[in-house]
């Protein structure tokens, strides 16, 4: 099908910014030109305009459900696992190659638990579960830890990568009974925003293919609480308390948005017209960006440009309590459109 | 297999209608019809006038389709949606023995309607520069060719019309169709000349 054969289908979204006249004229202009070609778009705009807007939303997210969800055996699943293996496969030797010279590198300062040759046996090892995880064909998620947290493991426990994979892998089977009908993708971006190696990276990603519902994120627990490394937030108390101050991109929301706006750009090969990543990132108290991780994403182009943009973007002002810099989470939406 | 090399999101309708008459697939048409769920919404919000019945009109439209899609030979999944979805609504209000000689009226023109050939007109089919089409818009009435230049040439929209022309918005989009149909007219008659 040649592109000028292909329907464009407005989204309920567009619908809706034109009715509420959230769009400027020349927007306008491009969507009633569309209407003036489609009378089945104009039809609908009709039906719109008589209707409460949030039941609207809430309906057509019910008989989509419905519809979607009718059909457990799905007929994408197969080039979804494809992928996923193909991604996993490539996140995995390369962070494995990462660690294996981490590894090496530390050996000599360090007294290790056992040799290279031990250590690079457990990562066969990880990387064989990986696959044999990927061959299954429900989902990817590998959860990789580089620097110094592979250090630190081997010093106190060497067996520590085993059951960490171990408990990991409890993790993702419980995932996987949930994630079978679903549909997710799991996989890891990288997501070290330059700052130092030090830094676990723990990153998932979550595709949520066709449902349009938040999912909840994979849990992903270091296998180090104590450490700087571990998952910080502040209970939801300090965040009332007056001295709270949040953390901030350093020129301001409002430079950070007009940065959104110009580069969330979704790239002619995704046939779709607005879509919306969310993340979750973590500011330290240095302001460094770390811990991204796409929560919920339409595509996994999206997910690693939206990684990509926050990585590139702004430095951030860290959280403060009571004038202290503290580190903290984010939780962003980067809209994209065409 | 074919279907699996890319994004489902790229399949056009049409790929996708294929792959559901090949393996009768359910979960194609499910992803195929949601594309268009919010639009016949919409549609049907319009003819039955109450959010509820639109609602039940979706998923009975939804059901019907797996036969329909089977018994007919679609060229434009979206214009025989549209039609399909308007038909069902107009039995829906006919059942409901409301105003039924109005509706019966409707069901004649969806019939000549679902007959003819998707038509797009010219100047909605990018021919803007086309010779023949400005001479046509110049022979247009002074507010037929005002609104025509601005929409499609000055890229105004309908509210911005309103304004420059000091008319309501409903006039604007009535001058947009009438002058569109004069235009129709004027080019088909430059054809036949030339032929």
């Amino acid at each position: 099908m040649t592109k000028k054969n292909k329907h464009i289908i407005p989204s309920l979204k567009q619908f809706l910014n034109y009715i509420n006249n959230k769009m400027n004229s020349e927007k306008r202009n491009a969507f009633e030109k569309h209407l003036q070609k489609d009378p089945f778009a104009e039809d609908a705009l009709d039906g719109f305009l008589l209707l409460d807007r949030k039941k609207a939303e809430k309906d057509i997210s019910i008989i989509n459900k419905k519809i979607l969800g009718q059909n457990k055996t799905s007929y994408n699943s197969i080039y979804i696992t494809g992928i996923a293996a193909a991604i996993a496969l490539l996140v995995i030797s390369s962070l494995t190659y990462l660690a294996i010279n981490q590894l090496s590198r530390s050996k000599d300062e360090k007294q290790l638990g056992y040799t290279e040759e031990e250590s690079l046996q457990k990562e066969k090892e990880l990387i064989f579960l990986a696959e044999e995880d990927a061959d299954t064909g429900y989902t990817q998620k590998e959860i990789t830890a580089t620097g110094s947290s592979m250090e630190r493991v081997k010093k106190e426990q060497p067996k520590i990568i085993i059951t960490d994979q171990d408990e990991l892998i409890k993790v993702q089977n419980e995932k996987i009974e949930e994630v079978i009908e679903e549909d997710y993708i799991f996989y890891s971006v990288e997501s070290n925003a330059g700052a130092a190696p030090a830094k676990p990276v723990v990153a998932v990603d979550i595709i949520c293919e066709e449902k349009n519902e938040s999912v909840a994120i994979a849990v992903l627990e270091d296998a180090d609480k104590g450490s700087k490394s571990s998952r910080k937030t502040l209970s939801p108390d300090y965040k009332k308390r007056p001295g709270y101050i949040a953390p901030l991109p350093v020129k301001g929301m409002e430079s950070f948005n007009k940065y959104i706006e110009d580069n969330a750009i979704i790239p002619d090969s995704i046939d779709l017209v607005s879509a919306s990543v969310l993340l979750r990132l973590l500011i330290s108290e240095k302001g460094e960006i770390s811990n991204i991780e796409v929560l919920r994403s339409p595509s996994p182009t999206l997910s690693i440009m939206a990684v990509e943009l926050i990585k590139n973007g702004p430095r951030w002002i860290p959280a403060k309590i009571d004038g202290k810099s503290v580190s903290e989470e984010v939780i962003l939406t980067i809209d994209f459109k065409k | 297999m074919r279907l699996f090399k890319k994004n489902k999101n790229l399949y056009s309708d049409q790929e996708l209608l294929d792959a559901y008459k090949e393996n009768s697939d359910q979960k194609v048409l499910a992803d195929l019809f949601s594309r268009y769920t919010h639009m016949i919404y919409g549609v049907c919000m319009k003819y039955l006038q109450n959010q509820d019945d639109a609602a039940d009109a979706v998923m009975n439209i939804y059901e019907k389709l797996a036969k329909e899609v089977n018994r007919h030979n679609i060229l434009n999944f979206s214009t025989w949606l549209y039609v399909t979805t308007k038909n069902h609504c107009f039995m829906e209000l006919r059942s409901r023995k409301a105003e039924e000689k109005k509706h019966e009226n409707w069901k004649e023109d969806y019939q000549i309607f679902m007959e003819s050939e998707v038509f797009l007109h010219p100047i909605d089919e990018n021919e803007l520069h086309s010779e023949q089409l400005k001479l046509c818009i110049e022979q247009l009435k002074a507010e037929q060719k005002e609104c025509i230049e601005l929409f499609y040439y000055k890229n105004k929209c309908y509210m911005e019309i309103a304004e420059i022309l000091d008319i309501n918005e409903k006039k604007v989009k009535s001058y947009l169709q009438n002058g569109k149909r004069n235009l129709k007219i004027c080019m088909e008659t430059a054809n036949d000349k030339k032929e």
